[in-house]
């Protein structure tokens, strides 16, 4: 009788111990499908905020750790002149940390190229004396946050054919200008310049 | 009485004999788990290298140190400096880049200077055709790593009667494109030619070829003629 208890005793505590295990494995798959990701960014230029199949799930503050389900995500950003780009980005927990770049929007970068263009050409001219006697600028404008600068350089005799389209990137450091293609090429190449952002090489060098 | 009987004995010991033959096993298992854990520890971070050579007990000298001739051994990132030699073979002396994105091996067949070793190449040519099927086989495998690394050189080169636009490999890892023109609107039309195949120049390191950029300094332009 002793043994009989003895037993079923053992078995109850086999079918426990298999059920917790169970229960464990469940629950730690369901966990593994989050991650925790935090976004930085210049809070002080504009807020970011977090969506999923068209509705707003969250507004991280700067270097706020989120827990998300793993997927899909689109960042929009938006602010004061902010330009209100989106970037999707996927949580899968290779990545911890996702950077935000804000860009200024197209019209508010037009109105500070106004205030630039001087100072811009100024270094243009100090670096290539004959540029803008030889070449018109195309498509030439601000991108980024108003500190990065491009254009298409155009040979002004086109009829002759004997001369490239090329194209120039500058850079503001303080309050200076700094011609960074040196020399301007038909083509700026990321892997030539890759402390320059990838949109704004291929902007560039659309510009014709 | 004594008793030469082996079974007496088998017996009599039987419990040290259990004891020895355990002993003995978990020796075995542990020097094969010391093994185990020290070859692993050796090749962390290296790259294994298939090696094989013709003459197969040829001498495999790598960045001056005497190696394994056949099988895989295990070197790390980087360029090495093999020679391999044999008596009355020509030697031979190569640089090796290593890395995990260009699948190398080390497959060399040496060829024979003395009548003896000339003697010997000839009655084992079918070694000298199994390293160069070994060999074929590596190619293929580089080819098949390089394009997944570099996608567009699958429709590469283009030729056209104005421009061409064709690659450099560069240390087997990245490509730089070459892109010759008739004139200025023709190296256009190559990069216009390009964005229609899908690609974007900006991904590339580009060299125009004839392209003397006239706001280069004076000094460079000469230095690059």
């Amino acid at each position: 009788m002793i043994k009989q208890r003895l037993t079923s005793q053992k078995a109850y505590i086999t079918y426990f111990v298999i059920a917790v295990l169970l229960i464990g494995v469940v629950v730690f798959r369901y966990l593994d499908t989050f991650a925790s990701v935090n976004f930085q960014y210049d809070s002080s230029m504009g807020s970011i905020s977090l969506h999923s199949d068209g509705e707003k799930l969250h507004t991280p503050a700067n270097n706020e750790s989120v827990r998300l389900k793993k997927g899909s995500y689109i960042v929009k950003s938006s602010g004061k002149n902010i330009d209100t780009n989106t970037q999707e980005i996927t949580v899968d927990g290779s990545k911890d940390t996702y950077d935000i770049n804000f860009r200024y929007t197209d019209k508010y970068l037009a109105s500070l190229y106004e205030d630039e263009q001087l100072s811009i050409y100024t270094a243009m001219l100090l670096e290539y004396p004959s540029i803008l006697s030889d070449y018109t600028l195309h498509n030439d404008q601000l991108y980024g946050l108003g500190d990065w600068f491009g254009a298409a350089l155009v040979y002004n005799d086109q009829e002759a054919d004997n001369r490239d389209t090329l194209h120039i990137l500058m850079k503001k450091s303080g309050d200076n200008w700094q011609v960074i293609s040196t020399p301007p090429s038909p083509v700026l190449s990321a892997p030539d310049y890759p402390q320059v952002p990838y949109s704004i090489l291929m902007a560039i060098n659309q510009a014709k | 009485m004594l008793n030469y009987d082996i079974s007496y004995y088998l017996n009599k010991y039987k419990k040290q004999i259990q004891w020895s033959v355990v002993a003995f096993l978990v020796v075995i298992i542990v020097f094969m788990i010391v093994n185990f854990i020290s070859s692993y520890i050796a090749q962390q971070g290296k790259i294994t290298v298939p090696i094989s050579v013709v003459p197969g007990d040829s001498t495999v000298i790598i960045d001056g140190e005497e190696q394994s001739n056949s099988g895989d051994i295990y070197l790390e990132a980087g360029e090495h400096k093999v020679k391999v030699s044999h008596p009355g073979f020509r030697t031979v002396e190569r640089s090796y880049r290593i890395y995990d994105y260009n699948a190398p091996a080390i497959y060399i067949s040496l060829i024979g200077e003395s009548d003896e070793a000339k003697e010997w190449q000839q009655n084992n040519l079918s070694k000298y055709r199994k390293l160069e099927i070994l060999t074929t086989q590596q190619a293929h495998k580089y080819t098949e790593k390089f394009e997944s690394r570099n996608p567009i050189v699958e429709d590469l080169p283009v030729k056209d009667p104005y421009f061409t636009i064709s690659y450099k490999n560069i240390q087997d890892k990245t490509i730089q494109l070459t892109i010759w023109g008739t004139s200025p609107r023709y190296r256009e039309f190559a990069l216009e030619h390009l964005r229609s195949m899908g690609y974007d120049p900006t991904d590339y390191s580009i060299e125009f070829t004839d392209f003397d950029n006239p706001l280069k300094p004076a000094e460079d332009r000469e230095e690059s003629k």
